[in-house]
C-alpha cells in the first residue's frame, strides 16, 4: 500500500503593507463619498422630494389659501397708491393655531417697480403698509413675507416680520435697527449674483 | 439665519459692494433699491450675503418654526400655482363640455394641493354630471374633511357654503341648457338634492332669506321630476 501525501499546507500570507494601504485608501473614499452624497442629497433637497421629511411651509402652511383676504389686502394696497402690476399676493393660514402669512410676490419681471411707496426706503415701506392696512388686521395677518424676484423671474431674496414688529417700527416704539434685527432674510445666492451681473 | 455662528466673509460683502456701483448706471432702480435693503440688514444682523445664501441653498433653518415656514413658503405658493393652473384648464374643458378631461385635471390639482377644499367642492360637480354619484359623495367627505381640518372662522364656513352652490348652480345651468344632460334618475336626483339641502340649512338658519326658502322648494320639486330621467331605485 502506497501512502499518499496530501501536498503541503500552504503558509497564510498576511496582507502585507500595500493591502493595508488599498483597504484604508478605499475606506476614506468610501466616507469621503458618503458625505458628498449626503451633502449633494441635502442640497438637492432629496429628502422632501422624496416625502421622507416635510418642508416648515408644508406643515404650517398647506391649507386652503384665504383668497377673500387676499384680495382685500390687495384692494388695500391700491387704495394707498401702491402700483401692484407684478404683485401676487397669498394669504396662508396657519395649521392648528390662529392667524395667517400674507405672502407677497414683486415680480420685476412682470412689471413690478416699486411705485407708489418711500422711495428711500420701499422695501420696509412695502412691508409697513402690508402689515398695517385695514385688511391685515380684519383677516388676522400675523406674519409678512415679501419674495422679490429679479428681471429674469427668479426668486432672489426673500424677507419677513411679524406684524407686531412691523407696526412696532411703523407706531416708532420699535427703532430701525431693532427693526432689522427682527426682520428674516433668505436669499438664493446665485440667482442673485446672476441678477447683479445682469 | 441668525442662529448661525459663520463668521462674517467681509470679502463677500466688498464683492456685492464693487457689483453694486458696478450696475447703478444702468440697472433697473427696483433691483438697486431691494440690495441696498439687503446690505442694510446685513450689516444689523452681523451677517453676510454668503450666509443667506447658504441658508437658502443648504435649507438651513432658524429654529423658528414660523419665519422657516414664511421663508419656505415660496415653495407652497408654488404649488399652489401649479394646481391653480391645472383647475383654470379643467374649468375650460367643463365650459366646452371635456368633463372627462376636467375631472383629470381636478384630479391632478388636487394630488398637488389635497389640503384645498375648494378642488373637492369643484371636483363634487364635475362628478355629479359624469353620474359618478358615488365619487361626487366622496369628494364632498374630502371637502367637508379638509375644511374641518382647517377651517377656524365661521366666516369659511359661510365660504364653504357659498362655493358649494355656486359650482352647483353652474352644473345645474349646464344640466337645463342641454336636453341630454341627465342619464339616469339618480344623476338628476343627486344634482336637485344637493342644491335643495343646501338652501334648505340657509333657509332653517334664516327664515327670513326668502330666495334661498323658494330655492329650496323649487329644487324639491325638481327632485320628483326626475323619474322621466330612469326608474327609481328601490333600496
Amino acid at each position: 500500500m502506497v501512502e499518499t501525501q496530501g501536498p503541503p499546507a500552504q503558509k497564510r500570507k498576511g496582507r502585507g503593507c500595500l493591502g493595508w494601504g488599498c483597504l484604508v485608501l478605499t475606506a476614506i473614499l468610501a466616507v469621503v463619498v458618503l458625505l458628498v452624497g449626503v451633502g449633494a442629497a441635502l442640497f438637492f433637497r432629496v429628502p422632501e422630494r422624496l416625502g421622507i421629511r416635510k418642508s416648515a411651509a408644508e406643515r404650517l402652511l398647506s391649507q386652503t389659501p384665504d383668497r377673500e383676504a387676499a384680495s382685500a389686502i390687495l384692494a388695500d394696497l391700491k387704495k394707498a397708491g401702491v402700483d401692484t402690476k407684478g404683485v401676487e399676493l397669498y394669504v396662508l393660514p396657519f395649521k392648528e393655531k390662529e392667524g395667517s402669512i400674507a405672502y407677497a410676490v414683486l415680480d420685476t419681471s412682470q412689471g413690478f417697480d416699486f411705485r407708489g411707496v418711500k422711495e428711500d426706503d420701499p422695501i420696509t415701506d412695502y412691508l409697513t403698509k402690508l402689515a398695517t392696512g385695514e385688511a391685515s388686521e380684519k383677516y388676522g395677518i400675523e406674519r409678512v413675507a415679501l419674495e422679490y424676484r429679479g428681471q429674469g423671474g427668479d426668486s432672489l431674496l426673500t424677507v419677513t416680520a411679524s406684524t407686531d414688529t412691523i407696526a412696532g417700527f411703523a407706531n416708532g416704539t420699535v427703532s430701525k435697527e431693532q427693526f432689522l434685527q427682527g426682520v428674516d432674510a433668505g436669499g438664493n445666492l446665485p440667482a442673485f449674483i446672476q441678477e447683479v451681473l445682469r | 439665519m441668525k442662529g448661525l455662528t459663520w463668521r462674517k466673509p467681509v470679502f463677500l460683502l466688498l464683492l456685492v459692494g464693487v457689483l453694486l456701483l458696478g450696475t447703478t448706471a444702468c440697472a433697473p432702480e427696483a433691483r438697486e433699491l431691494a440690495m441696498a435693503w439687503l446690505e442694510d440688514w446685513i450689516e444689523e444682523n452681523d451677517t453676510s450675503l454668503a450666509r443667506v445664501g447658504a441658508a437658502w441653498a443648504f435649507d438651513l433653518k432658524t429654529g423658528d418654526e414660523e419665519v422657516d415656514a414664511a421663508l419656505d413658503a415660496g415653495r407652497a405658493i408654488k404649488a399652489i400655482k401649479e394646481a391653480e393652473d391645472l383647475m383654470a384648464q379643467a374649468r375650460q374643458a367643463r365650459e366646452e363640455g371635456s368633463i372627462d378631461t376636467a375631472a383629470e385635471k381636478m384630479d391632478q390639482a388636487i394630488k398637488t394641493r389635497p389640503k384645498d377644499w375648494t378642488y373637492h367642492t369643484e371636483r363634487m360637480a364635475v362628478a355629479i354630471e359624469q353620474g359618478d354619484a358615488k365619487k361626487a359623495r366622496e369628494e364632498h367627505a374630502s371637502a367637508l374633511d379638509t375644511f374641518a381640518d382647517a377651517g377656524k372662522w365661521p366666516r369659511n364656513w359661510e365660504e364653504f357654503k357659498d362655493q358649494e352652490i355656486l359650482t352647483l348652480e353652474q352644473t345645474r345651468e349646464r344640466a337645463e341648457g342641454s336636453l341630454f344632460f341627465f342619464k339616469s334618475y339618480e344623476q338628476c336626483y343627486d344634482l336637485y338634492n344637493g342644491l335643495r339641502w343646501r338652501y334648505d340649512e340657509i333657509c332653517k338658519n334664516d327664515p327670513n332669506n326668502k330666495g334661498a326658502c323658494l330655492a329650496a322648494q323649487d329644487y324639491d320639486a325638481k327632485i320628483d321630476q326626475c323619474q322621466i330621467y330612469g326608474p327609481v331605485p328601490q333600496y
